[in-house]
């Protein structure tokens, strides 16, 4: 029967694609990784996971267009009480589900529930809803997560003062009250994203089965701590798109448009698109190959490969994109939630766990001349080959709270660079009579980690101030588990952030906890401060300026370099969308991570 | 002396040479001075716990003498416990075996696709010794040995599935046993294994088109390895042959050249091309690795590849020992064979 | 033997191999003399992955460095190993090999020994030895000559057991000439060179496995030049910038192509056995 089915799949595959040439109402698009899982409680670093999400499933609030301020979206409004610890909304009637069914307001409530109550490790949690420090985000959850939190397992007692704790209340069929254990100012932009999705709990429920463990806690509809395989890879949403096949294995996706869709707050929304065929085809000369045949609509190009599809010195030069193929349209670099940064570790540790002998971070002139050491626009220019635009911290110009007056504590300035080494090494022991090695390590599966770090190596070498710099490549699991351990000195990273909220970096780069400071050993009380102010903030105006204080406050460290944000996007490779021109209707939006199909046509 | 014991004297030969290459290979397992055996195990950046490793230690018995090491390894082996590859995330004999096919038919096919070139073209060489073709087929068989195998299949790639799609020409496929939509419209139901066979056994003929196309390059560049050897074993054999007096006495009654060659020369010239088939299987699974690498082709060799990045030894040295074994019993396959058409090999 | 070696003035072949491997051989050995170490770090991005232009004769890889530079730094590597390595195998192949020859109880055990390591297919026998060693230039070269000896040991022995048997030999132990003085100035002259003639073509067969072993990934890493890691390197970059796998590959063939020639008519010259 799943051979049948899986034939049935792929034969739809085919005709859809072989048709997709002559039809203007499928799209094909070649991607070079497919989505992992279709669950949107489950954490991800591949964009395709959320593409799919995005277009599947709908969320409370949403974006208009390419606007970046949350509208109502499947509520109708909302009103913040409590100074915004409690916030109740009002749905909008009449909305279905895939499967048939009503969305009201204990749909809102099975989904939130439901994200907290799984609480994979590999999940959103450490996002939304439960948050990385106590007293966590939705009420309740803090204390019940186990991979985030104070949790500590996964009971029917430890489920049931969850729900008692009052999280999310039913106030009546269409009226939900959140209720948060801190104040929380990303709170409307995180039921934004993907992570706000509201599931079909008929349909949860239908293909839920109960937990064979007396022990095992759960609600009906999900088991604690347990992923839910069946939703891994299928959906049941209020989207403009239904989730027609899903094949895992091969990463193959096909969106089927949605008869029944409600058609967004002013009701207009209708797919022009029948069909969005993805399929998963790993090597970037096949999909270039098909993109110039024209036998698919998008392809995945990476920015390496770029220079096939655009011409170099047009790009380079004079930052205007040229297509050098008939039919095609690459409609532009965007800024995209991935930025590039090399930290300095300040303790650096042996494979044993003990403090390394020599220590040169410690020291902020040491520090400054690294990041003076290393020439970011070069590499935004010929590493990225242009798709990374520079910034003076770690979030995304485009981000709220990004303010291009704060300055880094460097610039790109070899003799200073000398300067302060020479004068530093007197102190730390080192000097041209007395060289000392250093290790750098970069991700042997990423090349760019690799040019970056020789130009460093080569760079400070080159000034003679007794630092011999050697660049080591490790493959993926070393290079993880070094950093994680602290065995390195400086070593270079991209970051991706799931939510367009800059929340996630600015504790990872500015608080001692922080997913990156931490394995840097660094630390400002100052910065943690100013962190939790902006973190309860509920007044854009006033999060705004605390959020400047906090760059200001972490660049003055100078613990971090910033090499750029990327404009294009993907992970791991870094693709710009590469389009046919008959593809129309592409706008981008910086909250997005992927394509909103209801607003593509083909002519 | 009979055939029988010619084939048990073999036989006890095959399980001497097996033997050995079960003390080389746990020897490079266990053995190497400086290297810590449980080395192996370990994925490189994620440390095990002391709990781990003492339990690890005893599992393998570490702690006994090397000979009873020893003792313990093979009984394993021949349970079919090979160890557990991190790299296939499966058994290692497991592994291997459902990557076998793959293999084969890659094998298979450069073994067919170098005799059907090199037996020709030691033929020719032989009877114009010396002369123009003679030259030109030592000096292409010379060329085909100095190609790195893993560069002449990138640019076997370059060649025909980049600069033939850049012109527009019908091209080769680069990676892969069979197209990624074939293999979903219309796929087989494995029987052996071997996507030429299961697909004409099923009578599908796009699939075994599709695969058919997938392996002309991998095998054409595995075949170029064993080609100059064939060739020039062909000559000698052949010019061996056609010195012996029956050979003379063929001339001298005037009969044309061809039938010689065909009729009674080939027969015998042929047979030392057959009895290095084993040896020619082992270069080729050798030169497979690289050549499966190169055009990500499914098999053992990508596989024991990957392992080397990895710092899989256990793959890899069950790798070598699968290999190894393979290669020991298809030259005693092709001795019996020689023993049975000639009598006069059995002593 | 001075006449033998001499005589490949006739083949003009072999004296246009020899010539071109002499060629390669003086260009690798005065590259790091020549060439700065430090072009291996060099990176200028600006010019990544340029086409042979005049300034670059091979073109620049990814890290912009110069393609011809790292191309003649990595001949040193990859001769400087396998000249070592077939040096190394000769060694542990002919005094085994004689030992088996002259002393008949180690014969079988000597015999079997290379029958085991024949029937592993030396590419496999290389990557299990190395992997188990670790990923270096050394441990990839101690697993070569591991997997090379056998062969010399065999044609050595061969060639000892058939020179015993020379009348010559039983006319000199009758006239009381010890054995030492047997086998350096009589036996040694005799049966040595056939073996050595097997050499060349093997350097050339050692140097390809080297190069093949890199490519799969055991090379020394992107900042030692070595031959079959940067035609690896250059694999990523096949469509854009295809000189950065063409000019190693001809490296590797031209050397090897040399080698084989030039051993083609050693083998012809010296081994007995091809003799028509």
């Amino acid at each position: 029967m799943r051979q049948l089915v899986q034939v049935v799949f792929a034969l739809a595959l085919v005709v859809a694609t072989g048709a997709a040439h002559a039809s203007n109402d499928t799209l094909v698009w070649d991607i070079a990784a497919g989505p992992q899982y279709v669950d949107p409680v489950m954490g991800t670093t591949a964009q395709a996971n959320v593409m799919v999400l995005q277009n599947v499933y709908e969320r409370l609030v949403w974006y208009d267009g390419p606007g970046t301020q949350p509208i109502p979206w499947l509520a109708t409004g909302w009103e913040a009480k409590d100074g915004g610890r409690r916030w109740v909304f009002k749905l909008r009637k009449g909305i279905k589900f895939h499967d048939g069914t009503e969305l009201d307001a204990n749909a809102v409530k099975f989904s939130l529930d439901r994200s907290v109550l799984l609480d994979d490790p590999t999940g959103i949690g450490s996002f939304f809803p439960t948050g990385t420090a106590a007293p966590g985000i939705l009420k309740g959850a803090w204390e019940f997560s186990k991979s985030f939190g104070a949790g500590k397992d996964y009971s029917q007692a430890a489920v049931d003062r969850y729900m008692a704790a009052g999280a999310v209340k039913v106030l009546d069929p269409l009226t939900v009250e959140i209720n948060l254990a801190q104040p929380y100012g990303a709170f409307l932009s995180d039921m934004a994203t993907f992570m706000g999705s509201i599931v079909s709990p008929a349909y949860v429920t239908k293909n839920w089965k109960k937990p064979t463990d007396p022990n095992a806690g759960h609600i009906n509809g999900v088991t604690a701590g347990q992923r839910d395989e069946w939703m891994l890879s299928n959906a049941s949403g209020t989207g403009p798109y239904i989730l027609e096949r899903y094949d895992r294995a091969a990463g193959n996706v096909v969106l089927r448009a949605n008869p029944n869709y409600w058609g967004g707050p002013k009701g207009d929304i209708k797919p022009k698109l029948k069909t969005v065929v993805v399929r998963a085809t790993l090597d970037q000369a096949t999909r270039l190959l098909n993109l110039k045949a024209g036998t698919v609509d998008v392809a995945d190009i990476t920015t390496a490969a770029i220079f096939d599809v655009i011409d170099k010195k047009k790009w380079l030069d004079d930052k205007k994109i040229e297509p050098v193929i008939p039919g095609v349209a690459v409609p532009g670099s965007f800024p995209w939630l991935t930025v590039y940064f090399a930290k300095m570790n300040l303790k650096i540790k042996n494979p044993d766990g003990s403090l390394a002998a020599f220590q040169p971070f410690g020291d902020i002139r040491v520090r400054k001349a690294f990041a003076s050491a290393l020439d970011t626009a070069d590499i935004r220019r010929n590493v990225f080959n242009g798709f990374a635009e520079p910034n003076s911290w770690g979030l995304t110009p485009a981000q709220f709270g990004y303010d291009p007056s704060i300055k880094p504590g460097y610039k790109y300035d070899l003799d200073a660079a000398k300067k302060l080494l020479l004068e530093a090494g007197k102190e730390l022991g080192f000097g041209p009579d007395k060289p000392r090695e250093m290790v750098l390590i970069s991700n042997a599966t990423a090349p760019w980690q690799g040019y970056i770090a020789t130009q460093l190596a080569s760079n400070i070498s080159k000034l003679n101030v007794g630092l011999k710099l050697d660049v080591k490549a490790l493959s993926f699991t070393e290079y993880v588990n070094s950093w994680r351990s602290q065995l390195t000195s400086f070593s270079i990273h991209s970051s991706f952030s799931l939510t367009a909220d800059p929340n996630p970096w600015l504790s990872a780069f500015g608080t001692t906890a922080g997913f990156w400071a931490r394995t840097s050993s660094y630390s400002n009380p100052k910065a943690d401060d100013l962190y939790k102010q902006q973190f309860q903030a509920l007044d854009p105006k006033q999060r705004a300026k605390l959020i400047s204080e906090l760059m200001q406050t972490v660049n003055d460290d100078v613990d971090w370099v910033w090499i750029g944000a990327a404009t294009a996007y993907g992970q791991p490779t870094f693709n710009p969308n590469v389009l046919r021109t008959s593809v129309k209707g592409f706008y981008y939006n910086p909250t997005y991570q992927g394509f909103y199909f209801p607003a593509l046509w083909k002519e | 002396m009979g055939l029988l014991s010619y084939v048990a004297r073999r036989l006890a030969l095959l399980g001497l040479v097996l033997l050995g290459v079960s003390m080389v290979v746990f020897f490079v397992l266990r053995g190497m001075p400086g290297v810590d055996p449980l080395a192996a195990y370990i994925a490189p950046g994620l440390p095990m716990s002391a709990d781990a490793l003492a339990s690890l230690r005893r599992q393998l018995h570490l702690d006994e003498p090397l000979p009873l090491q020893y003792v313990y390894y093979v009984a394993n082996l021949l349970k079919g416990d090979w160890g557990y590859s991190r790299t296939a995330a499966q058994p290692v004999l497991e592994a291997l075996l459902a990557r076998l096919p793959a293999t084969v038919e890659l094998a298979v096919a450069a073994v067919l696709l170098s005799t059907a070139l090199g037996i020709p073209a030691g033929i020719v060489a032989a009877l114009r010794k010396d002369r123009a073709a003679d030259v030109a087929v030592r000096v292409v068989s010379i060329t085909g040995i100095s190609f790195p195998v893993f560069w002449l299949g990138i640019i076997l790639q370059l060649v025909f599935f980049y600069y033939m799609g850049q012109l527009g020409l019908p091209t080769l496929p680069s990676r892969g046993r069979i197209g990624d939509t074939i293999a979903l419209i219309d796929p087989i139901t494995p029987m052996t294994g071997l996507y030429l066979v299961d697909s004409l056994l099923t009578g599908k003929l796009a699939f075994f088109g599709s695969a058919l196309r997938h392996l002309v390059l991998p095998s054409f560049a595995l075949s170029l390895i064993s080609l100059a050897a064939v060739v020039r074993i062909m000559r000698a054999s052949m010019l061996e042959v056609l010195r012996q007096d029956y050979i003379l006495l063929a001339r001298s009654k005037g009969l044309p050249t061809r039938t010689i060659v065909m009729r009674h020369a080939l027969r015998n010239a042929i047979t030392p091309v057959l009895t290095t088939a084993g040896t020619t299987l082992g270069i080729l699974l050798g030169g497979a690795v690289v050549v499966e690498t190169v055009f990500s082709w499914p098999g053992m060799g990508s596989l024991a590849a990957q392992g080397i990045l990895n710092n899989d030894s256990i793959l890899v040295v069950g790798f070598t020992l699968f290999v190894a074994t393979m290669m020991v019993i298809v030259n005693l396959v092709v001795d019996l064979l020689y023993a049975v058409v000639d009598p006069r090999v059995r002593y | 033997m001075l006449r033998q070696l001499a005589s490949i003035r006739r083949s003009t072949v072999a004296t246009t191999a020899a010539v071109l491997f002499v060629a390669i051989f003086v260009t690798g050995a005065v590259a790091p003399l020549v060439i700065p170490a430090s072009v291996v770090r060099d990176v200028a991005f600006g010019a990544r992955l340029s086409p042979p232009s005049a300034r670059h004769w091979f073109g620049t890889d990814d890290f912009g460095r110069d393609l011809f530079s790292l191309v003649m730094l990595a001949a040193n590597l990859d001769l400087r190993v396998a000249l070592s390595v077939v040096l190394g195998a000769l060694l542990v192949g002919t005094v085994l090999g004689a030992v088996a020859g002259l002393v008949n109880r180690l014969d079988e055990p000597i015999m079997r020994a290379t029958d085991v390591f024949l029937s592993i297919p030396s590419l496999v026998l290389a990557m299990a030895i190395a992997s188990v060693l670790g990923r270096s230039v050394q441990n990839l070269a101690i697993a070569l000559v591991f997997v090379s000896w056998p062969i010399y040991c065999r044609l050595m022995r061969g060639q000892v057991l058939s020179e015993k048997q020379k009348p010559y030999v039983k006319s000199l132990r009758t006239l009381g000439v010890g054995p030492a003085r047997m086998i350096f100035l009589h036996v040694v002259p005799n049966t040595l060179f056939p073996v050595i003639a097997r050499a060349p073509a093997d350097v050339g067969l050692i140097l390809i496995t080297m190069a093949a072993l890199s490519y799969i990934g055991f090379g020394p890493g992107p900042y030692v030049p070595e031959w079959g890691s940067l035609v690896a390197a250059g694999q990523t970059y096949i469509f854009q910038a295809p000189w950065l796998v063409v000019f190693p590959g001809v490296a590797i063939f031209l050397t090897s192509l040399s080698l084989n020639l030039v051993g083609d008519w050693a083998r012809d010259v010296f081994d007995p056995r091809l003799r028509s």
